[in-house]
């Protein structure tokens, strides 16, 4: 793929995006889901109840709003791509609230 | 304000318990054993004339101009080489001394040119003041004789001149390059009159030497000179700021005729750099008045559209106006801010208040999400706090220093040159990189161990060093009882212990031999003590809060934690990101690093700023782009970030900002990602600045306005601008006013005000209460989290896998005299050091590949292609290839993967698997190289 870079591109006010389809759509969750496998990995190791509870308190403390509605509209419990760990903590990661969504 | 003389004792004084009591011309002074006779005249205020000395070096006595009398000896011996003594009886000012001096200064004169009119140092030339002050009327030798004054100037140096027909060969520049800068590129060539100084053989811009200037600083003459002040004069005043390139945060004076900098000079008093500096913060400020800046904000409909420029007010109202649109039509959440860890701290909390308090969500991230977002995390986990635990003068009490990941000789020159000193003293070295560094072998420096393991392999690393200290019975039983968590301890322990994770069995992962592991980690466990120092090459991997924590149990479980001389220290990239972590930049964090969804810190905040807000956790950087593409996030503030240049998987960046409806970019220019923006506004440079920086040491220093923002606004006005126009009073009048709001909603910052940083120059938080002066150590008496918390730390590769298609692991990095995406370095001199980013390849993958030294090569991975050329080096172990990112025409981020830190996302620029093979495809080649050299050209 091509991408124009420098000043005389910047500077003639033209604009060059890329030649390819965007790269990296989460349309489908899959990298929330890569994502959370992710977090499983590091607590696997801890026994499961403490590790499940962990990895539920991690996607809820740092995941946005927006990551959590999508991740828990694309998947349920038992999905079989998700470590069994993330499929234990499924049921406890918080819905999001979404009286927060409307513009202030 | 006038020029700042800084005071010079001449030779160092010295820490010392036992003092010492004599008598100067009369009067008693009482110094620490080991001061000079020199310097202990200096603390009555008398001045010996002296010009082979000054107090940053070690005395050396060659001038002979300090000589004095000292009763009861023969002789009339050097003060600067001569130890007070008790009891002493010295006489500075005789008659014999007055001769004898004025014998010397005749020698000197007599070979140096008399052009002092018009010589550049006029004012500002200890030859000259030595000559008033000796009394020198006439020279007895004339001018006929055997001088150098012949001799040819070496103007290499884009920086500074050297004129050996000025030199008095006092070896001041020779000492500043092994003391202080410890890159022993001087020599003096010939002997007795003939001996002239010279950089090894070639001239400055060929040798050894990294311009970093302290030579210049050094010399008495003219001898050594800034080009900036040939150019333009001696300085007429000065003001004191911080460094805003890297997160050594040095202190420098600036100094002025009118607005014009003449020089930045590392100032003495400042704590970071101790007078010292590197090329970047001494000689590379002249982006900040480079053409290409842009003054005027600007706007246009749509990104293919040319920019028109406008009013503050309009593109104020305007932004105000596309951010209110965008949340009535898309809701709360369609918009964010990212803030920059190059603005100052007042200028980073006013942007994560508006996002929090006017756009009332918390989409708010910062840049430091890509390199030490997983520090925060890290450390906070198993210390209780998310930042580093020493200063950086600790180091000088270490004993075994081992280097993580990190290129301190590049990345933080200032403070590798305080590392080098310690290590010439004889602290030992460990280095942990895939890269022969240079640390690992330079002058008078050689690590004991290079542990040159694979790329993505630190987990395994340090799991394998704990392994050896819990195995081997070298664990700091009494500081883990007292100390730490004992029951997670024990978890920790036996998963160390068990044979998965020794040094032989983890050696197929990192290729590195088992027995050089534990010999590592016994030298680092019996050292007494031992210090971490760490940067990005152990943050950027898909395990990069695992190994913070990793690195938190080893320093733990050894007891090297809470007193001077050990520690686990990230060395931070950009001079504030230690500042805009601790300003709340990241969304689920408040300020001083408290979660949005503690009741009691929201409520604080909510009172304060009389609204209510959101109690959860925002986007972070790339969930913004990916809510973007899939057509849920539309609005984004930009504070002089260039994502589109700095983030991984630029594709992706790209996708995500064209799928946006109004992107913000506030910035010194227009970057890559202002290609993608809707709205320009100008920002400011350090030198328009006024505020403050936070360090890699958590020092809180002054940034000063040197002249006012050529844009005719500073940042943090802009914001509150923005914040009004959207219907959110901010009353600030002035950035301490800022720092007011800050201290009082931010516990360890309680004690922080301006005032109190121009009282003591600089201060680490925590600052209050109960250390109102600051903190240099951390973790002292307990953690701040109460225990010490092991975390157990298993080794999971990453998912980035080398195979057939792609057999080699790319890493990458960056080099001194350029400064990440290159933005204000390339538009310096800098670039006749590094003019584009070249790909590092060992040369037994170079020559399986019909690769020579010089070729262009294309470089791939999975993501995309670049081309850049090959430099062959053994630099590189077999199997890795490392490039920079310095240049925006090599897009190396073009090929880096979207793989993340588990816990903060932050990218895995570390570890990508490439192909790398020769191209004949000048096409995008040619159109790169050539705005390259453009950029260069400038
Ligand atoms: S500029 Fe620095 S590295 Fe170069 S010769 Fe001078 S002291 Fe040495
Ligand atoms: S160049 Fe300057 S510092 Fe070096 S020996 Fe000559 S006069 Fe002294
Ligand atoms: S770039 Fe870093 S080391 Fe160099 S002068 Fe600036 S703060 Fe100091
Ligand atoms: S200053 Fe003492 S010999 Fe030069």
């Amino acid at each position: 793929m091509t991408i124009l870079t420098g000043r005389s591109a910047i500077e003639s006010g033209r604009s060059m995006p890329p030649n390819d389809p965007p790269a990296g759509v989460d349309s489908d969750g899959k990298r929330l889901a890569m994502m959370a496998n992710q977090i499983a990995l590091f607590f696997a190791i801890y026994p499961t109840e403490e590790a499940a509870a962990a990895v539920a308190n991690h996607i809820n403390q740092f995941w946005g709003r927006a990551m959590r509605r999508q991740f828990l509209a694309s998947f349920s419990a038992d999905d079989p791509t998700f470590h069994p760990l993330v499929a234990r903590a499924f049921t406890r990661i918080r819905p999001p609230d979404d009286r927060w969504t409307v513009a202030p | 304000m006038t020029v700042l003389k800084e005071f010079d004792t001449g030779t160092p004084i010295r820490v010392a318990e036992k003092t010492v009591t004599l008598a100067i011309d009369g009067r008693e002074v009482t110094v620490p054993a080991g001061t000079s006779v020199m310097a202990a005249a200096m603390q009555l205020g008398t001045r010996i004339p002296r010009l082979c000395s000054t107090d940053s070096l070690e005395p050396f006595g060659s001038c002979r101009l300090c000589l004095v009398e000292i009763e009861g000896r023969r002789g009339t011996p050097s003060s600067c080489t001569t130890p007070a003594e008790p009891g002493m009886v010295v006489r500075t000012e005789t008659d014999r001394l007055a001769k004898l001096r004025r014998g010397v200064m005749e020698l000197y004169i007599s070979d140096h040119p008399l052009d002092c009119l018009t010589c550049a140092a006029n004012g500002d030339c200890e030859l000259q003041d030595m000559a008033g002050a000796v009394g020198l009327r006439d020279v007895r030798y004339g001018y006929a004789g055997a001088s150098h004054l012949g001799s040819t100037k070496d103007r290499s140096n884009p920086y500074f001149d050297y004129d050996p027909a000025k030199c008095i060969v006092c070896y001041r520049c020779v000492r500043a390059c092994e003391e202080v800068q410890g890159t022993f590129a001087l020599t003096v060539l010939g002997r007795g009159f003939e001996s002239r100084i010279g950089p090894g053989g070639s001239d400055f811009l060929g040798s050894e030497c990294v311009s970093c200037g302290a030579c210049v600083q050094a010399c008495p003459t003219a001898t050594l000179i800034e080009k900036s002040v040939v150019e333009h004069g001696q300085a007429e005043r000065t003001v004191l700021t911080t460094c805003a390139y890297c997160g050594v945060g040095c202190s420098f004076k600036a100094e002025l005729q009118g607005n014009r900098v003449v020089r930045m000079v590392p100032y003495k008093g400042g704590k970071a750099n101790d007078g010292h500096s590197c090329v970047k913060g001494r000689f590379a400020w002249g982006y900040a008045t480079h053409r290409d800046r842009v003054t005027r904000p600007m706007i246009r409909a749509r990104i293919s559209d040319p920019w028109q420029e406008v009013s503050w007010e309009q593109a104020i109202a305007h932004a105000a106006a596309e951010f209110k649109r965008l949340q009535r039509t898309y809701g709360r959440e369609a918009i964010g801010g990212i803030t920059s860890s190059r603005c100052t701290n007042e200028e980073v909390f006013v942007v994560q208040k508006l996002v929090r308090a006017a756009f009332r969500n918390n989409n708010v991230d910062t840049c430091a999400r890509v390199c030490h977002a997983p520090t925060g995390y890290g450390l906070k986990t198993t210390f209780g706090t998310s930042a580093g635990t020493q200063d950086f003068q600790s180091v000088e009490q270490a004993d075994v220093v081992m280097v993580i990941g990190a290129n301190p000789t590049d990345g933080h020159p200032v403070f590798a040159s305080r590392l080098k000193r310690r290590l010439r003293q004889g602290a030992r070295l460990i280095v942990v990189d895939p890269r022969r560094i240079d640390l690992v072998r330079g002058p008078h420096v050689r690590a004991d161990h290079h542990l040159a393991l694979l790329p993505g392999t630190n987990v395994a690393m340090i799991n394998a060093l704990a392994h050896v200290v819990v195995t081997e019975g070298l664990v700091d039983e009494a500081f883990v009882r007292e100390r730490c968590e004992t029951g997670d301890f024990e978890l920790w322990a036996r998963f160390v212990a068990l044979s998965e994770n020794s040094p032989e069995a983890m050696e197929r992962f990192t290729g590195v031999p088992a027995a050089e592991v534990r010999a590592a980690a016994r030298l680092y466990a019996r050292a007494g003590n031992a210090a971490i120092y760490y940067g990005l090459g152990v943050t950027e991997h898909s395990q990069g809060s695992t190994m913070v924590m990793g690195m938190a149990n080893l320093a733990m479980a050894t007891g090297n934690i809470g007193r001077v001389g050990v520690g686990v220290n990230p060395l931070r990239g950009q001079n504030n990101v230690q500042g805009s972590c601790d300003m709340g930049s990241f969304p689920h964090e408040y300020p001083g690093y408290r979660h949005v969804s503690d009741d009691a810190t929201r409520q604080t905040f909510e009172a304060l700023w009389g609204v209510t807000l959101d109690t959860e956790a925002g986007l972070r950087i790339p969930n913004m782009l990916d809510e973007a593409v899939g057509g849920g996030f539309k609005g984004l503030l930009i504070q002089g970030e260039d994502i589109a240049q700095s983030d991984p998987n630029t594709r992706h960046v790209v996708a995500g900002l064209t799928a946006m409806e109004c992107v913000v970019v506030q910035d010194l220019f227009l970057n890559e990602t202002a290609r993608y923006a809707h709205i320009f506004l100008p920002g400011t440079s350090f030198l328009e600045k006024d505020g403050t920086f936070t360090n890699a040491e958590r020092r809180i220093s002054r940034v000063r306005q040197v002249m006012p923002p050529v844009t005719g606004k500073a940042e943090w006005q802009i914001t509150v601008d923005l914040a009004q126009a959207m219907g959110y009073p901010m009353a600030y009048d002035s950035p301490a006013a800022i720092m007011a709001e800050i201290a009082q909603l931010t516990p360890t910052f309680a004690g922080v005000s301006f005032a109190k940083l121009d009282e003591l120059g600089s201060i680490q938080w925590p600052c209050n209460d109960g250390a109102p002066t600051g903190t240099p150590i951390m973790h002292v008496d307990r953690f701040v989290r109460g225990r010490g918390r092991f975390m157990i730390t298993s080794f999971v590769p990453t998912e980035e896998r080398v195979g057939p298609r792609f057999p080699l692991i790319l890493t990458t990095g960056r080099i001194l005299s350029q400064y990440n995406v290159g933005a204000q370095t390339r538009r310096t001199a800098n670039t006749v050091w590094h003019p584009r980013d070249v790909l590092e390849i060992h040369p037994f993958d170079a020559e399986a590949r019909g690769i020579r030294d010089g070729d262009l090569v294309a470089l791939a991975s999975r993501k995309g292609e670049i081309a850049l050329e090959a430099v062959i080096t053994e630099r590189m172990q077999p199997g890795v290839v490392y490039t920079t990112f310095h240049h925006p025409g090599t897009g190396a981020n073009v090929v880096t993967t979207e793989f993340s830190d588990w816990a903060t996302n932050c990218p895995e620029y570390k570890v990508t698997a490439v192909e790398v093979r020769r191209t004949n495809d000048y096409t995008h080649w040619e159109v790169r190289n050539r705005i390259g050299a453009l950029d260069a050209a400038e």
